[in-house]
């Protein structure tokens, strides 16, 4: 599909585009800036200043930078958002294409499954916390009371070190996998009937229509779902974590955004906060800005 | 429309299992995604001694006097009515100004299309958590200090990035063709948009009204530190006192916690009925 | 034209209506800065609480109520905040200057933080000192000023399951010994002696608490906290160190004590899975709540270490919860008025909602929190929780420090060193 503009037309938009440009976007912009990018400013201004909320604000530098690429801390967490970040991708989108794929071939009730395999997004964290702290408890939980039957040892899900990562991804994927399912059936959902008539003239096989007709044409969305379980990763898990673990224990499960919550309103370090916050979108503008190239290498043959 | 074939009788009961497998690998995620709701049902049924021993188990004398608590006070409807107001207009907001912005980045080109769209982009990751305090200051210093409208804007421009972005990605995936179509018959830009452009992203348009909704309609943080008084508490506040350190009134949280989980559901429905097409149906190039 | 200006103006003015309709439907709670404006007698002052379940609303409702009565033009607007955000919501406020004029605040740094740096409004010449129990202001004292009143000393001794106990035959322990034998006991019959749980990680702060209380003596922990006259290295860390280890040797927690939280702790106690437990007293109004109907419950001293320091076995730990006035507020007066009020209701407020009492002369109907009293008032000291003792700037580390060094992560010897580098690094 081209996007790009037929060259015969560049010349006749350019002046008239700016326009209409400003003004679509100058009230959006607006808004954005003083709500948001003005905040996120001021805490980068921060991040160079030692702060505590209640005496004035320190300047001091690049010391909190510094001392951030040597805080062994913020190293460990990381390389648990990292884990993180590779799980998700690896769990949430298979399962949200899987999920997607069969919706919208299946004929009958649809329209039930959609609305109830979306569920977990619409669910408050507190409920999901709960629950899943339940479902995980080491002694009366439903996985340990099985476990107790085959004769196994129990495990302890959350509080073992090695494992209780992997018990919040379970968790996490249950969550946000409808979000992502929806996402490419909206995806599916624009892809014309003709692409695959034509298709199935030339392959029965469902599969290899799957791989060559409908993936390439959901790049799209596909994008969109990776680039949002990416940073999702970063800045939407710190509820679901610091609920079920607290980013415990000894740190297992703490993410950048967990450890950069407590450096904020625990120790009371603006501050430093600021600085591992700036450090971290710089991270994650560096991913999705290699993701984002590598999408857009794809080509989208007739 | 299926061109009609002679399937053999092996091939059809091929297809029939393959259904069946389909529908019953569904049913199996239906079932671990409807289960939180029948839990927090049964806690709401329980009493709080009974949920304290038997946190997971079915109520053995169903009470539903957490509803009838919950449905009576007048707080928790108050909070109900501010939530809902928020929650309403701040999506409103975010689809407009979300469309608008998203539209202007996929298709037009201008100087510094590239910068504001890394700003609408790359800012949105950090979490809200850490832009708190400058917000308030902003908020303070513009007189806003517990006004709804803070709460209204703050929530709106959290969301626009990803609005803006999902837009963004919808508008790009509609052939160019449908756009010099609507400009060979006469519409300048904004009527382009409105009438050509927008019917073709209403997939996306489910997707950021869903998206936000949510995030909106849960969220507990920003809500905490900018609102002043109990009058102006949105639900998730008013939730969030029925846990606490000091004791927990668990039935009434999950009677509260499945009531608030009715309006995402039918927004939910409404979206994903009207906007996503999910069975294939023709599309087709140059359609009006 | 490249664009009509009919739809620029329709977009503007969609924008337009809907901020004009959020803002004729919002309230505008004013800050007291410009009420003070209207005529002298109308006085509105702003209050931050912890909410709590059960009467504790409804009891202030009617105070103030009662307190606005008889006091025409005053209004005295209450708002009760979830415990578990209170901090962030009070802290957010102070730094962006939105504080609110009283504000709830529990004992240790957070109120020295907050004076130190002019927050909040010392009291000593507001307040009818006279009515409150001395030592409860004390909790309160930065550089010869106290700067709250108290609202209830949070007390926390052990807790045993009494109906579990006497079923049993056995009583609770008062020396180290008796803990550890009592342990061995309900080992063997399959309950769980002490209740714990490890996600918050200030269960296990609590046992850690008194041993090094025992061990050290009122003021190590500051001195070491400050890195004067003392480090984390002292002896009595390492004793304390060692004797908690001890209790993890010989199985007297949960074996999965990381994988659960504070609910769930309680509630193994509640279900007569565990026997004892060491929480705060507010335990007492959860179990009328969310316990079974035959549960007892009933508080004793943390066991006397055989090598305490002579005096410590009948301290309890505790932080005091107080109300403090701020340094901004217009009325500092009608405020601390409003608080002596409070004050004085105490005999009541101890009766209605089960806190401990904070005046002279009360009596505590409620059996298990008199005894709570008694030994309070046989006690040399109330220590305040480490967690809200120490400088907010290496709580996390200390907290985090004690868990490794319950998981066997960590040596008490370690723990000494970990301690006092974090104490250099992050309190230069």
């Amino acid at each position: 599909m081209r996007d790009a503009i037929l060259p015969n037309e560049k010349i006749r938009r350019v002046s008239k585009v700016n326009v209409s440009a400003i003004l679509f976007l100058s009230i959006p912009l607006l808004l954005y800036f003083v709500f948001y990018l003005l905040p996120a400013l001021t805490s980068v201004v921060l991040s160079f200043t030692k702060w505590d909320g209640l005496t004035a604000p320190v300047f001091v530098g690049f010391q909190n930078f510094s001392k951030i690429f040597r805080d062994p801390r913020f190293l460990n967490s990381v390389l648990v958002n990292i884990k993180v970040v590779v799980i998700s991708l690896f769990t949430q989108l298979p399962l949200a294409l899987l999920l997607a794929y069969l919706l919208v071939k299946q004929l009958k009730g649809t329209a039930f499954f959609r609305a109830v395999l979306f569920i977990p997004q619409m669910l408050s964290l507190v409920a999901v916390g709960v629950l899943w702290s339940l479902i995980y408890h080491p002694t009366n939980g439903p996985l340990a009371k099985i476990f107790e039957e085959m004769g196994m040892e129990s495990i302890n899900w959350l509080g073992s070190t090695s494992i209780s990562l992997l018990s919040l991804m379970v968790t996490t994927t249950w969550v946000y996998f409808g979000f992502h399912m929806v996402l490419q059936i909206a995806g599916m959902s624009s892809i014309p009937q003709e692409l695959y008539d034509s298709a199935k003239l030339d392959t029965d096989n469902s599969l290899e229509v799957f791989f060559r007709v409908t993936l390439p044409l959901l790049r799209e969305t596909l994008l969109i779902s990776t680039v949002m379980i990416i940073s999702g990763s970063f800045s939407h898990l710190i509820g679901l974590f610091w609920v079920m673990t607290r980013g415990g224990p000894m740190q297992s499960t703490e993410l950048i955004s967990i450890y950069i919550y407590k450096s904020a309103f625990s120790a009371h370090q603006f501050g430093y906060s600021s600085a591992m916050t700036v450090i971290m979108v710089a991270f994650i503008a560096a991913i999705v800005g290699v993701v984002v190239w590598q999408f857009s290498k794809v080509r989208i043959e007739f | 429309m299926e061109t009609a074939e002679i399937q053999s009788r092996s091939e059809i009961s091929k297809d029939n299992l393959a259904r069946w497998v389909q529908f019953s690998f569904l049913l199996l995620f239906s079932l671990i995604t409807t289960y939180p709701l029948f839990w927090m049902f049964t806690v709401a049924l329980k009493t709080n001694a009974e949920q304290v021993r038997n946190p997971l188990g079915l109520p053995r004398h169903p009470t539903l006097e957490s509803f009838t608590q919950l449905l009576q006070d007048q707080s928790i409807i108050q909070y109900t009515f501010n939530s809902a107001f928020i929650t309403l207009v701040s999506v409103v907001l975010v689809l407009i100004l979300g469309s608008l912005a998203g539209y202007s980045l996929a298709r037009m080109e201008f100087k510094g299309r590239g910068i504001i769209l890394f700003l609408f982009l790359t800012v949105q990751w950090i979490p809200l958590v850490v832009l708190v305090i400058p917000l308030l200051v902003t908020v303070q210093y513009l007189g806003l200090y517990g006004t709804r409208i803070s709460l209204i804007f703050a929530y709106v421009s959290a969301n626009l990035g990803l609005a803006v972005f999902l837009m963004r990605g919808f508008f790009r995936s509609i052939p160019q063709e449908l756009l010099d179509a609507a400009v060979l018959d006469g519409c300048d830009d904004f009527k382009a948009f409105l009438y050509v452009m927008l019917p073709q992203v209403r997939a996306g348009i489910a997707v950021v009204a869903i998206v936000s909704f949510i995030s909106i309609w849960n969220e507990y943080f920003i809500a905490l530190v900018l609102v002043a008084d109990k009058a102006q508490y949105t639900l998730p506040l008013g939730i969030s006192a029925f846990h606490g350190m000091y004791g927990t009134d668990w039935p009434k949280l999950g009677a509260a916690l499945l009531l608030a989980t009715l309006p995402t559901l039918v927004t939910y429905i409404f979206f994903a009925e009207n906007f996503i097409r999910s069975t294939s149906r023709s599309v087709g190039f140059g359609g009006r | 034209m490249f664009y009509e200006r009919n739809h620029l103006k329709f977009l503007c003015l969609i924008f337009l209506s809907t901020l004009l309709l959020s803002a004729c439907g919002s309230e505008q709670t004013e800050p007291v800065a410009e009420v003070s404006e209207e005529p002298p007698a109308e006085v509105t002052i702003e209050f931050w609480d912890y909410t709590n379940p059960g009467v504790y609303e409804p009891w202030w409702e009617e105070f103030i109520a009662s307190y606005e009565s008889s006091h025409p033009g005053v209004t005295i607007e209450r708002t009760g905040f979830a415990e578990k955000d209170y901090d962030n919501k009070l802290r957010t406020a102070m730094a962006a200057g939105s504080e609110p004029d009283i504000m709830f605040v529990i004992s240790g740094s957070a109120v020295v933080d907050f004076a130190s740096s002019g927050k909040i409004a010392p009291l000593d010449d507001l307040v009818d000192q006279s009515i409150w129990v001395s030592s409860l202001l004390g909790a309160f004292g930065y550089e010869g000023e106290f700067y709250a009143v108290p609202l209830g000393p949070m007390a926390s001794p052990m807790w045993y399951d009494e109906a579990l106990f006497e079923e049993h035959g056995v009583v609770p322990p008062e020396t180290w010994d008796d803990l550890l034998g009592l342990c061995k006991f309900f080992n063997e019959v399959d309950i769980t002696p002490l209740s714990l749980a490890g996600i918050e990680r200030w269960e296990v702060m609590m046992y850690y608490d008194y041993l090094q209380h025992q061990y050290g003596g009122y003021d190590l922990l500051d001195k070491a906290a400050r890195g004067e006259g003392a480090d984390f290295t002292d002896e009595a860390f390492v004793k304390a160190g060692n004797r908690l280890q001890e209790l993890f040797a010989n199985d007297c927690f949960p074996e999965q004590f990381m994988g659960l939280d504070q609910d769930q702790m309680t509630a193994a106690f509640f279900n007569g899975e565990a026997a004892m437990e060491l929480i705060g007293p507010w335990v007492v109004g959860m179990a009328k709540d969310m316990a079974p109907e035959d549960f007892k419950i009933r508080a004793f001293r943390f066991p006397a270490l055989p090598d305490a320091i002579a005096g410590t076995e009948k301290d309890l730990e505790g932080g005091v919860n107080g109300f403090a006035i701020s340094a901004s507020c217009e009325h500092p007066d009608i405020a601390a008025d409003f608080l002596n009020a409070f004050g004085k209701a105490n005999e009541d407020f101890v009766n209605e909602i089960g806190y401990l009492p904070t005046i002279p002369g009360v009596t505590v109907e409620d059996p298990v929190m008199a005894e709570v009293a008694a030994f309070m008032s046989e006690a040399n000291v109330m220590f305040t929780w480490a967690d809200r003792r120490l400088p907010s700037a290496i709580v996390d580390d200390y907290l985090n420090s004690l868990v490794s060094l319950a998981a066997g992560e960590m040596t008490p010897e370690e723990f000494g060193l970990t301690m006092t580098d974090v104490v250099e690094e992050k309190l230069e």
